[in-house]
Protein backbone atom coordinates (compact mmCIF):
# COMPACT_ATOMS: atom_id res chain seq x y z
CA UNK A 1 0.00 0.00 0.00
CA UNK A 2 2.88 2.38 0.82
CA UNK A 3 4.42 1.47 -2.49
CA UNK A 4 1.56 2.47 -4.00
CA UNK A 5 1.11 5.91 -2.46
CA UNK A 6 4.59 6.42 -3.31
CA UNK A 7 4.17 5.81 -6.70
CA UNK A 8 0.95 7.87 -6.92
CA UNK A 9 2.93 10.78 -5.32
CA UNK A 10 6.00 10.44 -6.99
CA UNK A 11 6.51 13.98 -8.84
CA UNK A 12 7.32 11.86 -11.90
CA UNK A 13 4.08 10.45 -12.22
CA UNK A 14 2.47 13.22 -11.70
CA UNK A 15 4.08 15.20 -14.25
CA UNK A 16 3.18 12.38 -16.50
CA UNK A 17 -0.80 12.32 -15.34
CA UNK A 18 -0.77 16.03 -16.05
CA UNK A 19 1.04 16.19 -19.54
CA UNK A 20 -1.51 12.88 -20.85
CA UNK A 21 -4.27 14.29 -19.40
CA UNK A 22 -3.73 17.89 -20.70
CA UNK A 23 -2.45 16.28 -24.39
CA UNK A 24 -5.92 14.75 -24.50
CA UNK A 25 -7.97 17.69 -23.61
CA UNK A 26 -6.16 19.74 -26.25
CA UNK A 27 -6.60 17.24 -28.92
CA UNK A 28 -10.11 16.90 -28.18
CA UNK A 29 -10.91 20.22 -28.06
CA UNK A 30 -9.86 21.05 -31.61
CA UNK A 31 -12.73 19.31 -33.82
CA UNK A 32 -14.97 20.96 -31.22
CA UNK A 33 -13.87 23.93 -31.18
CA UNK A 34 -13.54 24.06 -35.39
CA UNK A 35 -16.97 22.45 -36.37
CA UNK A 36 -19.12 23.45 -33.26
CA UNK A 37 -22.14 22.73 -35.52
CA UNK A 38 -21.41 18.87 -35.16
CA UNK A 39 -20.37 18.56 -31.58
CA UNK A 40 -23.46 20.31 -31.53
CA UNK A 41 -25.34 17.61 -33.20
CA UNK A 42 -23.38 15.00 -30.99
CA UNK A 43 -24.33 17.00 -27.89
CA UNK A 44 -28.27 17.06 -28.67
CA UNK A 45 -27.71 13.38 -29.85
CA UNK A 46 -26.86 12.54 -26.16
CA UNK A 47 -30.70 13.29 -25.45
CA UNK A 48 -29.61 14.84 -22.38
CA UNK A 49 -29.57 18.33 -22.03
CA UNK A 50 -32.44 20.36 -23.13
CA UNK A 51 -32.19 22.40 -26.91
CA UNK A 52 -31.55 25.71 -25.37
CA UNK A 53 -28.36 24.62 -23.35
CA UNK A 54 -27.10 22.44 -26.36
CA UNK A 55 -25.18 25.08 -28.38
CA UNK A 56 -24.16 27.38 -25.41
CA UNK A 57 -21.98 24.48 -24.19
CA UNK A 58 -21.01 23.31 -27.58
CA UNK A 59 -19.52 26.79 -27.71
CA UNK A 60 -18.10 26.86 -24.61
CA UNK A 61 -16.94 23.79 -23.19
CA UNK A 62 -14.12 23.21 -25.78
CA UNK A 63 -12.19 26.17 -24.91
CA UNK A 64 -12.65 25.02 -21.75
CA UNK A 65 -10.91 22.07 -22.51
CA UNK A 66 -8.41 23.59 -24.42
CA UNK A 67 -7.48 25.97 -21.36
CA UNK A 68 -7.24 23.40 -18.97
CA UNK A 69 -4.83 21.01 -21.40
CA UNK A 70 -2.68 23.99 -21.58
CA UNK A 71 -2.72 24.64 -18.15
CA UNK A 72 -2.02 21.00 -16.88
CA UNK A 73 0.44 20.80 -18.90
CA UNK A 74 2.41 23.82 -17.89
CA UNK A 75 1.21 23.38 -14.68
CA UNK A 76 -0.33 26.89 -14.44
CA UNK A 77 -3.40 26.90 -12.13
CA UNK A 78 -2.80 22.98 -11.89
CA UNK A 79 -5.39 22.82 -9.06
CA UNK A 80 -7.83 24.48 -10.61
CA UNK A 81 -7.27 23.01 -14.43
CA UNK A 82 -7.46 19.55 -12.64
CA UNK A 83 -10.26 19.94 -10.59
CA UNK A 84 -12.83 21.33 -14.14
CA UNK A 85 -11.19 17.92 -16.33
CA UNK A 86 -12.47 15.83 -13.39
CA UNK A 87 -15.95 17.49 -13.59
CA UNK A 88 -15.69 17.31 -16.86
CA UNK A 89 -14.57 13.44 -17.04
CA UNK A 90 -17.11 12.41 -14.82
CA UNK A 91 -20.25 14.60 -16.22
CA UNK A 92 -18.78 12.57 -19.29
CA UNK A 93 -18.54 9.36 -17.70
CA UNK A 94 -22.39 10.17 -16.50
CA UNK A 95 -23.57 10.95 -19.77
CA UNK A 96 -22.51 7.89 -22.05
CA UNK A 97 -23.43 5.19 -18.94
CA UNK A 98 -26.72 6.93 -19.31
CA UNK A 99 -26.89 6.14 -22.94
CA UNK A 100 -25.12 2.97 -22.70
CA UNK A 101 -28.05 1.92 -19.95
CA UNK A 102 -30.70 2.86 -23.08
CA UNK A 103 -28.91 1.30 -25.43
CA UNK A 104 -28.23 3.65 -27.81
CA UNK A 105 -25.53 3.62 -29.88
CA UNK A 106 -24.84 7.06 -31.06
CA UNK A 107 -21.18 8.49 -31.72
CA UNK A 108 -19.32 9.70 -28.39
CA UNK A 109 -18.32 13.15 -30.20
CA UNK A 110 -15.21 12.91 -28.09
CA UNK A 111 -12.84 13.59 -30.78
CA UNK A 112 -14.67 13.93 -34.03
CA UNK A 113 -17.95 13.93 -35.42
CA UNK A 114 -17.63 10.60 -36.66
CA UNK A 115 -15.21 7.74 -35.62
CA UNK A 116 -12.30 7.35 -37.67
CA UNK A 117 -11.49 10.57 -38.49
CA UNK A 118 -8.99 13.31 -37.25
CA UNK A 119 -5.35 13.74 -37.20
CA UNK A 120 -2.94 11.36 -35.79
CA UNK A 121 -3.12 11.94 -32.61
CA UNK A 122 -6.75 10.88 -32.53
CA UNK A 123 -6.00 8.01 -34.61
CA UNK A 124 -3.68 6.97 -32.20
CA UNK A 125 -6.11 7.16 -29.64
CA UNK A 126 -8.85 5.19 -31.24
CA UNK A 127 -6.57 2.65 -32.43
CA UNK A 128 -5.60 1.91 -28.27
CA UNK A 129 -9.00 2.06 -27.71
CA UNK A 130 -9.46 -0.45 -29.64
CA UNK A 131 -6.16 -2.40 -29.27
CA UNK A 132 -6.79 -2.58 -25.58
CA UNK A 133 -10.92 -2.44 -24.83
CA UNK A 134 -11.96 -4.09 -28.25
CA UNK A 135 -14.75 -2.04 -30.48
CA UNK A 136 -16.66 -1.67 -27.51
CA UNK A 137 -18.22 1.70 -28.90
CA UNK A 138 -19.46 3.46 -25.84
CA UNK A 139 -18.51 0.53 -23.45
CA UNK A 140 -14.96 1.36 -24.54
CA UNK A 141 -15.13 4.81 -24.44
CA UNK A 142 -16.61 4.64 -20.89
CA UNK A 143 -13.77 2.65 -19.50
CA UNK A 144 -11.40 5.02 -21.28
CA UNK A 145 -12.86 7.69 -19.27
CA UNK A 146 -12.98 6.19 -16.53
CA UNK A 147 -8.90 5.57 -16.91
CA UNK A 148 -7.94 9.14 -17.39
CA UNK A 149 -10.63 9.91 -14.14
CA UNK A 150 -7.90 7.92 -12.23
CA UNK A 151 -5.15 9.61 -13.81
CA UNK A 152 -6.93 12.66 -12.39
CA UNK A 153 -7.09 11.58 -9.06
CA UNK A 154 -3.38 11.62 -7.97
CA UNK A 155 -2.76 15.05 -8.84
CA UNK A 156 -5.82 16.27 -7.37
CA UNK A 157 -4.77 14.55 -3.97
CA UNK A 158 -1.05 15.00 -4.06
CA UNK A 159 0.63 18.76 -4.46
CA UNK A 160 3.93 17.87 -5.83
CA UNK A 161 3.91 20.33 -9.05
CA UNK A 162 7.68 19.34 -10.74
CA UNK A 163 7.91 20.58 -13.79
CA UNK A 164 5.50 23.89 -13.51
CA UNK A 165 4.66 27.01 -13.57
CA UNK A 166 3.18 26.87 -10.21
CA UNK A 167 6.15 25.52 -8.70
CA UNK A 168 8.44 28.35 -10.16
CA UNK A 169 6.17 31.09 -8.72
CA UNK A 170 5.70 29.33 -5.13
CA UNK A 171 9.40 29.14 -4.92
CA UNK A 172 10.39 32.38 -6.33
CA UNK A 173 7.27 34.01 -3.89
CA UNK A 174 10.05 32.04 -1.20
CA UNK A 175 12.50 33.50 -1.84
CA UNK A 176 11.35 36.50 -1.96
CA UNK A 177 10.38 36.40 1.75
CA UNK A 178 13.58 34.87 2.77
CA UNK B 1 -10.66 29.96 -2.34
CA UNK B 2 -8.01 30.23 -4.55
CA UNK B 3 -8.82 27.15 -6.15
CA UNK B 4 -12.36 28.24 -7.18
CA UNK B 5 -11.07 31.56 -8.18
CA UNK B 6 -8.83 29.52 -10.46
CA UNK B 7 -11.69 27.43 -11.86
CA UNK B 8 -13.53 30.83 -12.54
CA UNK B 9 -10.58 32.40 -14.55
CA UNK B 10 -10.57 29.37 -16.41
CA UNK B 11 -14.06 29.20 -17.48
CA UNK B 12 -14.60 33.31 -17.73
CA UNK B 13 -11.47 33.52 -20.51
CA UNK B 14 -13.19 29.97 -21.93
CA UNK B 15 -16.63 32.35 -22.07
CA UNK B 16 -14.81 34.68 -23.44
CA UNK B 17 -12.73 33.14 -26.20
CA UNK B 18 -15.82 31.26 -27.15
CA UNK B 19 -17.83 33.93 -27.49
CA UNK B 20 -15.16 35.69 -29.82
CA UNK B 21 -14.26 32.40 -31.34
CA UNK B 22 -17.86 32.02 -32.70
CA UNK B 23 -18.18 35.71 -34.28
CA UNK B 24 -14.92 35.05 -36.27
CA UNK B 25 -15.28 31.44 -37.43
CA UNK B 26 -16.83 30.46 -40.34
CA UNK B 27 -18.22 27.93 -39.01
CA UNK B 28 -20.19 29.66 -36.53
CA UNK B 29 -23.35 28.44 -34.99
CA UNK B 30 -26.28 30.24 -32.87
CA UNK B 31 -26.48 30.37 -29.18
CA UNK B 32 -29.79 28.91 -29.47
CA UNK B 33 -30.09 26.43 -31.42
CA UNK B 34 -33.30 24.96 -33.01
CA UNK B 35 -33.22 20.59 -33.22
CA UNK B 36 -35.87 18.87 -34.77
CA UNK B 37 -36.58 15.29 -33.40
CA UNK B 38 -38.17 12.70 -35.14
CA UNK B 39 -41.11 13.47 -32.67
CA UNK B 40 -41.11 16.54 -35.01
CA UNK B 41 -41.25 14.42 -38.17
CA UNK B 42 -45.62 13.87 -39.51
CA UNK B 43 -46.81 11.28 -41.43
CA UNK B 44 -44.35 8.12 -39.96
CA UNK B 45 -46.14 5.12 -40.76
CA UNK B 46 -45.62 1.56 -40.41
CA UNK B 47 -46.28 -0.04 -43.82
CA UNK B 48 -49.58 -2.12 -43.95
CA UNK B 49 -48.31 -4.51 -46.82
CA UNK B 50 -45.21 -5.83 -44.05
CA UNK B 51 -47.15 -8.73 -42.83
CA UNK B 52 -48.00 -10.29 -46.17
CA UNK B 53 -44.71 -9.19 -47.99
CA UNK B 54 -42.07 -10.39 -45.55
CA UNK B 55 -42.76 -14.48 -45.86
CA UNK B 56 -40.17 -16.28 -47.40
CA UNK B 57 -42.55 -18.74 -48.88
CA UNK B 58 -42.67 -17.24 -52.44
CA UNK B 59 -45.86 -18.95 -54.18
CA UNK B 60 -44.58 -16.94 -57.58
CA UNK B 61 -41.81 -15.05 -57.76
CA UNK B 62 -42.53 -12.48 -60.56
CA UNK B 63 -45.56 -11.10 -58.91
CA UNK B 64 -44.34 -11.47 -55.25
CA UNK B 65 -41.51 -9.00 -56.06
CA UNK B 66 -43.77 -6.43 -56.72
CA UNK B 67 -45.90 -6.70 -53.51
CA UNK B 68 -43.09 -5.79 -51.57
CA UNK B 69 -42.55 -1.85 -51.51
CA UNK B 70 -45.39 0.01 -49.77
CA UNK B 71 -48.72 1.36 -51.46
CA UNK B 72 -46.82 4.71 -52.45
CA UNK B 73 -49.46 8.25 -52.34
CA UNK B 74 -47.82 10.73 -54.27
CA UNK B 75 -50.82 13.06 -53.32
CA UNK B 76 -49.92 12.89 -49.11
CA UNK B 77 -46.52 11.40 -49.14
CA UNK B 78 -46.08 9.18 -45.64
CA UNK B 79 -42.55 7.86 -44.22
CA UNK B 80 -43.14 4.05 -44.75
CA UNK B 81 -40.96 2.00 -41.62
CA UNK B 82 -40.02 -1.15 -42.79
CA UNK B 83 -38.20 -3.91 -41.14
CA UNK B 84 -34.85 -5.27 -41.25
CA UNK B 85 -36.12 -8.36 -43.12
CA UNK B 86 -38.39 -6.33 -45.71
CA UNK B 87 -35.07 -3.80 -46.41
CA UNK B 88 -33.23 -7.08 -46.82
CA UNK B 89 -35.71 -8.38 -49.79
CA UNK B 90 -35.84 -5.15 -51.38
CA UNK B 91 -32.15 -4.71 -51.64
CA UNK B 92 -31.65 -8.37 -53.15
CA UNK B 93 -34.40 -7.48 -55.78
CA UNK B 94 -32.85 -4.29 -56.11
CA UNK B 95 -36.88 -2.49 -55.91
CA UNK B 96 -35.14 0.34 -54.03
CA UNK B 97 -32.03 2.76 -53.79
CA UNK B 98 -30.22 2.72 -50.53
CA UNK B 99 -29.71 5.83 -48.73
CA UNK B 100 -27.43 5.78 -45.99
CA UNK B 101 -27.98 8.75 -44.21
CA UNK B 102 -24.75 8.38 -41.06
CA UNK B 103 -21.96 10.55 -41.30
CA UNK B 104 -19.48 9.96 -43.93
CA UNK B 105 -16.82 8.60 -41.61
CA UNK B 106 -18.79 5.83 -40.47
CA UNK B 107 -20.04 4.99 -44.17
CA UNK B 108 -16.21 4.63 -45.60
CA UNK B 109 -15.82 2.35 -42.55
CA UNK B 110 -18.70 -0.16 -43.27
CA UNK B 111 -21.37 0.44 -45.40
CA UNK B 112 -23.89 -1.47 -47.63
CA UNK B 113 -23.12 -1.97 -51.05
CA UNK B 114 -24.20 -0.10 -53.07
CA UNK B 115 -25.61 2.18 -50.62
CA UNK B 116 -25.06 5.85 -51.29
CA UNK B 117 -24.25 8.42 -48.42
CA UNK B 118 -26.13 11.53 -48.25
CA UNK B 119 -25.03 12.64 -44.43
CA UNK B 120 -28.40 14.21 -42.50
CA UNK B 121 -26.53 16.70 -41.20
CA UNK B 122 -24.90 17.88 -44.42
CA UNK B 123 -27.41 18.02 -46.27
CA UNK B 124 -27.35 21.17 -48.09
CA UNK B 125 -23.59 20.20 -48.77
CA UNK B 126 -24.18 16.44 -50.36
CA UNK B 127 -27.65 17.15 -51.91
CA UNK B 128 -26.72 18.91 -54.77
CA UNK B 129 -23.89 16.00 -55.90
CA UNK B 130 -25.99 12.94 -53.95
CA UNK B 131 -29.55 13.90 -55.60
CA UNK B 132 -28.15 13.52 -59.07
CA UNK B 133 -28.15 9.85 -58.17
CA UNK B 134 -31.23 9.54 -56.87
CA UNK B 135 -34.51 9.84 -59.47
CA UNK B 136 -37.91 12.21 -57.17
CA UNK B 137 -39.81 8.57 -57.92
CA UNK B 138 -37.07 6.29 -56.97
CA UNK B 139 -37.90 4.07 -53.99
CA UNK B 140 -35.85 4.96 -51.25
CA UNK B 141 -34.88 3.10 -48.45
CA UNK B 142 -33.06 5.52 -45.85
CA UNK B 143 -31.44 3.74 -42.94
CA UNK B 144 -28.58 5.37 -39.47
CA UNK B 145 -27.29 3.58 -36.54
CA UNK B 146 -30.54 2.24 -35.63
CA UNK B 147 -32.48 2.91 -32.65
CA UNK B 148 -31.90 5.63 -31.31
CA UNK B 149 -30.52 7.26 -34.43
CA UNK B 150 -33.08 9.57 -35.88
CA UNK B 151 -30.90 10.87 -38.68
CA UNK B 152 -32.77 8.24 -41.19
CA UNK B 153 -36.33 10.17 -40.22
CA UNK B 154 -34.73 13.28 -40.29
CA UNK B 155 -33.33 12.59 -43.67
CA UNK B 156 -36.73 11.27 -44.96
CA UNK B 157 -38.46 14.30 -43.90
CA UNK B 158 -35.90 16.38 -46.03
CA UNK B 159 -36.33 14.69 -48.84
CA UNK B 160 -40.20 14.76 -48.83
CA UNK B 161 -39.55 18.68 -48.11
CA UNK B 162 -37.73 18.50 -51.89
CA UNK B 163 -40.35 16.17 -53.87
CA UNK B 164 -39.43 12.87 -53.12
CA UNK B 165 -42.59 10.67 -53.18
CA UNK B 166 -41.26 6.87 -52.31
CA UNK B 167 -39.60 7.26 -48.32
CA UNK B 168 -39.21 4.00 -46.33
CA UNK B 169 -36.95 3.54 -43.18
CA UNK B 170 -35.88 0.88 -41.74
CA UNK B 171 -35.02 1.48 -38.50
CA UNK B 172 -32.99 -1.53 -37.10
CA UNK B 173 -30.20 0.26 -39.39
CA UNK B 174 -26.54 -0.86 -40.44
CA UNK B 175 -26.06 -2.06 -37.22
CA UNK B 176 -28.10 -4.96 -37.41
CA UNK B 177 -28.16 -4.97 -41.04
CA UNK B 178 -24.35 -6.34 -40.37
CA UNK B 179 -25.31 -8.49 -37.77
CA UNK B 180 -27.63 -10.31 -39.60
CA UNK B 181 -25.07 -11.70 -42.33
CA UNK B 182 -26.12 -9.58 -44.81
CA UNK B 183 -24.14 -8.09 -47.44
CA UNK B 184 -21.40 -5.16 -46.16
CA UNK B 185 -18.18 -3.64 -47.72
CA UNK B 186 -15.62 -1.22 -46.61
CA UNK B 187 -12.43 -1.01 -43.98
CA UNK B 188 -13.57 -3.09 -40.90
Amino acid sequence: MEKITNFLKHPLTLVVCRWVLGLIFIVASIYKIAAPAEFARAIYNYQILPDILINPIALVLPWIELICGIFLIVGFYTAGSIRLVTAMLVVFIVALSINLVRGVDIDCGCFSAGSGEGNAITQAIDTITILTMGEGGLSSTLIRDIIWLLMAIPVLIFQDRWLSIDQWRRSKKLNEHA
Amino acid sequence: MNIIKQMAIIIGISLALGILNNIINPNGIAWVGTYKSVDDVSGIVADANAEEAVPADTSSTADNSDSILPNFDTEDVKIYEISLERAYKLYETKQAIFVDARYPADYEQGRIPGSINLPNDMFEDYYPDVGMLIGIDDPLVIFCSGPGCDLSALLADNLRYLGHTKLMIFEAGYPAWKAAGYPVEGAE
